[in-house]
């Protein structure tokens, strides 16, 4: 069976690949990390996106096979209920989810963003997040959001 | 779906697996998108391809260097007047622009490829593992797949000679992230204008025009454009758009 060794979340792992053609989304759900969502699988609406190596990608467009020996950085690696990552404690305070299924890869590209760029102007916001699609609330609370994990990361430092 | 992939450690193995029909993988955004059962991949991702190396007269782009990659050389920004980044972000949406290669872009080429035609229009030249170079224009006048058989593109000189230059670069789609309908590209070059259009057909198109009478020459290039059937604008309506887009950047 063939094996990978990626970093998930911190952790070195050593994981089966289903086949050597397996994608990164279908690989992270296997493996049960569910927060990565399926959508349309075709790299339009980026509800499937995960960090690889710090960079944002469509995990449905990504073979896993590529990762090895990579740092991947799914929504369970940022925070958990009860001790939520700052980004996902601004997506709720502006009321930025309403059914949720998007929400993963907008706070994981938020955090692309920021780690590369603390203080985006709105017109960078909108650029960073234009692969992740939301069909519920329109984008207003959301750049609401990111503007206000930029404000709560500055004030950490 | 079931498939094989073999990751070359170097060029020579790459060699090796092209000549048994392996199919190149670079940022995968379309070969993944449009997989067949029992593929037979080759990943170039080990390849050391994934570079931006400065020269006197040149900026040379290794193949597997993706559009995020380039968007963050803060030193593209300042050559052809921004024209380089301003086209790149016209790519998709940033997820795919952390994933589509420049060699995919140009390889694998679509009606929508911005990279075929900005390479076009800066007069670049393409280079294969196999130590061929290509310019830009003979690179581009037919598919490139046809072109390169069992060849490998390794990178895309730029040369710096018209860096100075001040570039702009237009886009016209439904959506920002949508494909386009129709892009243009402009760089004033000494006596001349050299102008790309993206969109219009399978194939970049490039223009040279003087400076002077530059209504005449729009005109033109209107009557000379090739525009293929897109069931999302009339060609007369594209025509009519790019004489328009030409206009105001020209005027």
């Amino acid at each position: 069976m063939l094996k990978i060794r990626p970093i998930i979340n911190g952790e070195k792992k050593e994981l089966d690949l289903k086949d050597p053609l397996e994608t990164l989304l279908d690989f992270l759900r296997r493996h049960h990390y569910v927060g990565v969502k399926e959508g349309c699988r075709q790299g339009q609406c980026g509800a499937c996106t995960v960090l690889v190596d710090g960079r944002p990608v469509n995990s449905c467009l990504y073979l896993a096979i590529r990762t090895d020996g990579k740092e991947i950085t799914t929504i369970e690696g940022l925070g958990r209920p009860g001790n939520l990552n700052f980004i996902q404690q601004a997506f709720l305070e502006t009321g930025a989810v309403q059914c949720g299924y998007c929400t993963p890869g907008m706070v994981l590209s938020t955090r692309a963003l920021l780690d590369k760029n603390p203080r985006p102007t709105e017109e960078e916001i909108k650029i960073a997040l234009d692969g992740n699609l939301c069909r519920c609330t329109g984008y207003v609370k959301i750049i609401e959001a990111v503007k206000l994990a930029a404000q709560k990361l500055k004030n950490k430092k | 779906m079931t498939g094989e992939i073999i990751i070359p450690e170097n060029i020579a193995q790459a060699k090796k697996y092209l000549k048994q029909k392996f199919v190149p993988l670079a940022g995968g955004t379309t070969l993944l998108l449009n997989r067949s059962a029992n593929q037979k991949l080759l990943d170039l991702s080990k390849l050391k391809l994934n570079y931006i190396k400065y020269q006197k007269k040149s900026i040379n782009l290794g193949a597997m260097t993706t559009i995020g990659e380039l968007l963050e050389e803060k030193k593209l920004e300042n050559i052809f007047g921004g024209l380089i980044p301003k086209a790149l972000l016209t790519i998709g949406s940033n997820l795919n622009r952390q994933m589509i290669t420049v060699g995919g872009n140009i390889v694998g080429i679509h009606p929508w490829s911005v990279l075929p035609a900005l390479f076009l229009l800066l007069n670049s030249r393409i280079k294969t593992i196999q130590k061929k170079i290509y310019p830009a224009e003979k690179f581009f006048a037919t598919a490139p797949k046809s072109l390169l058989k069992n060849e490998l593109v390794s990178e895309v000189e730029i040369p710096l000679a018209w860096a100075k230059s001040i570039g702009r670069w237009e886009k016209l789609s439904l959506t920002a992230t949508d494909y386009p309908l129709i892009s243009v590209g402009v760089l004033p070059v000494e006596e001349s204008i050299r102008i790309v259009t993206v969109g219009l057909s399978l194939l970049p198109q490039l223009f040279i025009i003087a400076r002077k009478n530059i209504d005449k020459e729009i005109e033109n290039i209107g009557e000379k454009v090739k525009i293929s059937q897109d069931i999302r604008a009339s060609i007369e309506y594209k025509r009519e758009i790019l004489k328009n887009i030409l206009t105001d950047i020209l005027q």
